[in-house]
């Protein structure tokens, strides 16, 4: 204990002010992970690979680079943890998939360079729904990821290891992709922040894709500090991804803590309000924190955008063009290397016409323009719903039919802007209650301020589950 | 265990979505085991519905999110 706090639930700002004060060792911090991740990670089974040797190889590092007067950033010393789709030189990187079970890819994916070379402490690799697609599955390598609020509940995902890590207390933050909500899904099932940043601002490179226009690589965190902090040292402009954009990365601390005051907030209420399925418990969350924002100065207001399945329909289509585009030959080839679920979905991109695809990317220009000049042009963000229901039990799952996931994110990888899920409470079953900001393009100091309001109106910062 | 698979060929009792979501993937080449089958014609039957949603009035000029911008091919070129 310090600071009246076990290690793990140390902030990543605190752990960086007590390593460089001596007070606390990276290794003490690698160690303490290790030992909560052996204790109780069977029962979770977030990790597919934990990679002890060099996590206290790299907070061994650490600890001689802060004793040095070295000072790499503000992830040095700072254990994570990667989904299973980030290459990773040296060390296996399977996408939860027979068809990579022993790839070993001989370069890193460009947010682990930068985190590596940042002084972080890699403490391995995470479980993901498999190519970031298909899930949760039993049929493939490693099972699937459980949820720390109740071990019966799905994670969400895809990056679904990350979310369990992460609301575990294994890790402050694990690297997580999102195509069409797997940052968001998973946070919002599992109770964590995560952000899906701009398109473009983050490196996609070596990390496989899933969808090339729809893919974004962002960390889900403990808090929404600590996923500002991720954000300083993972942002910036990769002139080897045809994807990144050249734009200056901003401070993405310092409008934390500023509040909401005077802020325009939208709100697409007829986005989850009449979506079938959605739980009261969601839309009265929901409503709540927008009444604490506006008390506490926000301007919040009601916006129609065209409907949600217009959006979802076309992301959709994309993905499942994409995606199938990518893994064509192994369709043919190994059908049955596939897990059920993930052949499932992908193998019907044969079914789609280039008619198809072509009125999809024409549907998107319009979807971007509504949203960017008929909403954010006079709003400065955009609240709606995350996941419209707490996370469902594995066994209400149907093994006949790939699950349905119950959230409303895919309009942001549509249109590329920044949108990060919030936990604001729990349901009467103890489960996680979400929303979703959303802003401006590269605006992602907007979507934190009002990420860590939400935080201070809702108290959520500091419920963590209790492991099994 | 080796898993029973279905063609479009020899198909032509089945109705609507079915026939013609097989005679699709089998001109693909993609062989479909049976017991998925079902699941799969689901998610198709999703996707027409989908693929509806995409169609709005427009006109010619309506151009993809994608179109070629000289800035990309340039900044693909530099690396």
């Amino acid at each position: 204990m310090i600071l009246g706090k076990a290690l793990h639930e140390l902030s990543i700002a605190e752990a960086g002010t007590l390593l460089r004060s001596g007070a606390v060792k990276s290794t003490a911090l690698a160690e303490h992970a290790l030992a909560r991740i052996e204790r109780h990670d069977p029962t979770l089974r977030s990790f597919i690979l934990v990679a002890r040797e060099r996590a206290l190889a790299d907070a061994e590092a650490a600890d001689q680079d802060f004793a040095a007067g070295i000072d790499r950033g503000p992830m040095q010393g700072i254990p994570y943890a990667l989904k299973d789709i980030y290459d990773t030189a040296g060390m296996r990187t399977t996408c939860h998939s027979k068809l990579l079970v022993d790839n070993v890819p001989a370069t890193s994916s460009v947010v682990e360079q930068r985190l590596s070379a940042g002084g972080g402490v890699l403490l391995g690799k995470l479980g993901t729904h498999e190519f970031a697609y298909g899930g949760p599955s039993f049929d493939l390598p490693f099972p699937p990821a459980r949820n720390p609020w109740n071990s019966d509940c799905v994670t969400g995902g895809s990056s679904s290891g990350s979310g369990a890590a992460v609301a575990a207390g294994f890790v402050r933050m694990a690297m997580g992709s999102d195509t069409g909500g797997s940052i968001r899904g998973p946070a919002a099932y599992c109770g964590t922040v995560g952000l899906k940043p701009t398109y473009g601002l983050v490196s996609r490179r070596g990390v496989f894709p899933l969808s090339y226009t729809l893919d974004h690589c962002g960390p889900l965190a403990w808090s929404v500090e600590d996923a500002a902090i991720t954000m300083q040292v993972i942002a910036g402009h990769d002139p080897a991804d045809p994807g990144s954009a050249s734009v200056p990365v901003p401070d993405f601390r310092s409008p934390l803590g500023l509040g909401v005051e005077g802020l325009r907030i939208a709100v697409p209420r007829h986005f989850y309000a009449g979506a079938p399925g959605a739980s009261r418990e969601v839309i009265d969350a929901i409503d709540r924190t927008l009444e604490d924002l506006a008390r506490n100065g926000a301007v919040v207001e009601e916006v129609r955008l065209s409907d949600y399945a217009v959006y979802n329909a076309c992301g959709r289509i994309i993905i499942t063009a994409e995606a199938y585009a990518i893994h064509e030959q192994d369709l043919r080839r190994r059908p049955l290397d596939y897990g059920r679920y993930t052949f499932m979905r992908m193998a019907l991109g044969a079914t789609l016409s280039a008619a198809d695809l072509t009125q999809a990317l024409r549907l998107r220009r319009e979807l971007a323009i509504e949203l960017n000049k008929s909403v954010l042009g006079s709003f400065d963000a955009l609240i709606t719903a995350s996941a419209l229901t707490p996370a469902p039990r594995f066994d209400a799952i149907d093994p006949a039919t790939p699950p349905t996931v119950q959230v409303q994110t895919m309009p942001f990888n549509v249109t590329g802007n920044p949108s990060m899920s919030v936990p604001i409470g729990l349901s009467r079953d103890g489960l996680p209650l979400s929303l979703q900001v959303v802003g401006r393009p590269f605006d992602e100091p907007t979507v934190l301020r009002i990420g860590a309001e939400i935080e201070r109106v809702t108290g959520w910062t500091g419920r963590h589950p209790e492991l099994p | 265990m080796r898993e029973d698979s279905v063609s479009a060929q020899g198909d032509g009792g089945r109705l609507g979505g079915e026939a013609e979501m097989l005679f699709l993937l089998e001109r693909a080449g993609i062989t479909v085991p049976a017991d998925r089958v079902p699941g799969m014609l689901d998610i198709y039957r999703d996707m027409t519905a989908m693929r509806a949603l995409l169609r709005r009035a427009r006109t010619a000029a309506s151009e993809p999110s994608n179109v070629y911008s000289l800035e990309t091919i340039m900044r693909g070129d530099a690396i």
